[in-house]
């Protein structure tokens, strides 16, 4: 698996760099504009309110809500041929920006709808790989 | 020059397919030039006279292949679409502009897949269009179109009360209407419970509701009206002709409105181009990646109100006799996935009146949606 996976991470850009680093840290790291403070996700040169090239970081509260979501049961890629089925949800973070995450794994069953809250979580998987999961508020 | 110079400048000439089936040893090459030289030959052309090729973005297919294989002398003109699904409906538009100001007279727009394709998940992570989603969504466990296009539909099932149900009547009509069609992959009756039984793939994707993956190819010539005019056989006009782009076109999770595609930019410029209203089109060939798509699609062409696609489709409004009957062939969904090439070559059929056992009566103008790449459209509205 973990080979598998791995081949999935080599396609990172220079802006995504720092992104991917924060999750290492435990830190969803959105970029925004510091010419119109514009925040945007995913990390990319520039800013489309304001076109400026110049950025800086800043730390998600890592809330948000349930926007969709989708349950995989094919296993359409062989790094997680020992996960099916999983939730995968699209979340709206309370910042203007969505995160697409896995849900942990002890919550398959729970009731999903739009709206319902969670927390972002990261899971780190090797020295240069940690993913964001989605843990779901109480009902 | 005015916003709708291309009306009608541009007309499909020859089309050209080969057999359908589920998988093969012939190359992706060899395939497509079997359906080119079809298409050219139904023109009354020689593969010599083609002086301009787009061939599909994703396919591994060039221009250059054209010349060595056809022994064109003066290729004057080629592009490519990258667009996926949505490329084929799109390069009608980029040859009509290349046939409408003189820069090419025949234009040939070609798509295979055979043994050399290669597996889903990696097609797409190869693509250039889908970098973002490579990046930052596919390794955490997002990676088929199926996966990534199930949080659509959830969204619009939750939002609208669209229901898996809804979904099968899509995938029913297709399979009817493949029963009708030789050259049609699936063609046993499929029925509500079929479609409800069969294995979920990426919930609230079914089987059923997702194409089949096949093999062969599919081609088109387009010649400039006046041209076409002198040539084999009865002309079908580019009546009206765009593509449309999503806002975050790269990725799905950022889109501001996740139940609308590209084709809503795109169809109301066709359609004003074509100076025709939807009550005017006999028949749509309706890009079906996805039953969903199809709704969305349904919906974002003004068929329907936005939300409305699952009743509109219930009620009967898709079938041979409803309507707007569509994928008279069956589509991605029955006939096979050809990218949508296999849609033009069915509505140039339907307008010639050459598809024999389904051809429906009276077929003046229809329409053509592409979809891909993650919500990219294109629209061709066509009339003899």
């Amino acid at each position: 698996m973990m080979k598998n996976l791995e081949e999935l991470t080599l396609n990172r850009s220079p802006e995504g760099q720092t992104y991917w680093e924060g999750l290492l840290n435990e830190k969803l790291l959105l970029q925004r504009c510091t010419n119109c403070h514009k925040l945007r996700h995913y990390p990319r040169p520039m800013c489309d309110a304001c076109h400026s090239l110049d950025y800086d970081w800043v730390a998600s509260s890592c809330r948000g809500s349930i926007y969709t979501w989708s349950v995989s049961h094919h296993p359409f890629h062989p790094a997680f041929q020992d996960q099916i089925p999983y939730v995968m949800i699209t979340a709206q973070l309370e910042e203007p920006v969505r995160l697409l995450a896995p849900l942990v794994k002890h919550q398959q069953e729970e009731k999903l709808y739009i709206g319902r809250t969670l927390t972002v979580a990261f899971l780190k998987i090797s020295d240069t790989l940690c993913t964001p999961y989605f843990i779901l508020d109480k009902d | 020059m005015n916003d709708f110079f291309l009306k009608n400048k541009g007309c499909v000439s020859g089309i050209g397919e080969t057999k359908y089936e589920k998988s093969t040893d012939r190359s992706t090459l060899a395939l497509t030039l079997e359906a080119s030289l079809a298409a050219v030959r139904d023109a009354g052309l020689s593969p010599h006279e083609i002086d301009g090729v787009i061939p599909y973005g994703a396919g591994g297919i060039v221009a250059e292949d054209f010349i060595t294989n056809f022994g064109i002398q003066d290729l004057r003109y080629s592009a490519q679409t990258p667009m996926g699904g949505a490329s084929p409906v799109a390069a009608l538009q980029s040859a009509t502009m290349a046939v409408a100001t003189g820069v090419a007279r025949h234009v040939l727009i070609a798509l295979g897949r055979g043994a050399t394709s290669g597996r889903i998940t990696n097609r797409l992570a190869q693509m250039p269009q889908m970098r973002v989603a490579s990046e930052f969504e596919m390794p955490l466990g997002t990676n088929a179109p199926a996966q990534f296009y199930a949080h659509m539909a959830r969204r619009h099932m939750e939002k609208y009360g669209t229901t898996s149900k809804q979904f099968a009547e899509v995938a029913i009509t297709c399979r009817e209407n493949a029963t009708k069609n030789e050259n049609a992959m699936m063609r046993k009756p499929m029925t509500v419970e079929d479609h409800q039984n069969s294995r979920m793939i990426a919930d609230p994707f079914r089987l059923y509701d997702c194409c089949l993956e096949s093999s062969g190819a599919a081609a088109v010539v387009v010649s400039s009206a006046d041209r076409a005019k002198d040539l084999r056989k009865k002309p079908v006009f580019l009546s009206g002709l765009a593509e449309g782009h999503p806002m975050s076109p790269s990725t799905i999770t950022q889109r501001p409105n996740m139940v609308e595609l590209g084709l809503a930019k795109a169809a109301p410029i066709a359609l004003r181009m074509a100076d025709l209203s939807l009550n005017d089109i006999d028949v749509a060939e309706i890009y079906d990646c996805f039953t969903y798509i199809v709704i969305c699609q349904l919906e974002d062409l003004g068929f329907c109100k936005k939300g409305e696609g699952g009743d509109f489709v219930s009620s009967g409004n898709i079938k041979k006799n409803g309507t707007i009957p569509i994928n008279t062939h069956g589509g991605l969904l029955s006939e096979a996935h050809i990218a949508g090439m296999n849609h033009i070559v069915e509505l140039v059929r339907q307008l010639r009146g050459e598809c024999g056992e389904r051809q429906l009566r009276d077929v003046e103008t229809g329409l053509v949606t592409g979809y891909g790449d993650l919500g990219d459209g294109s629209i061709a509205v066509m009339s003899t």
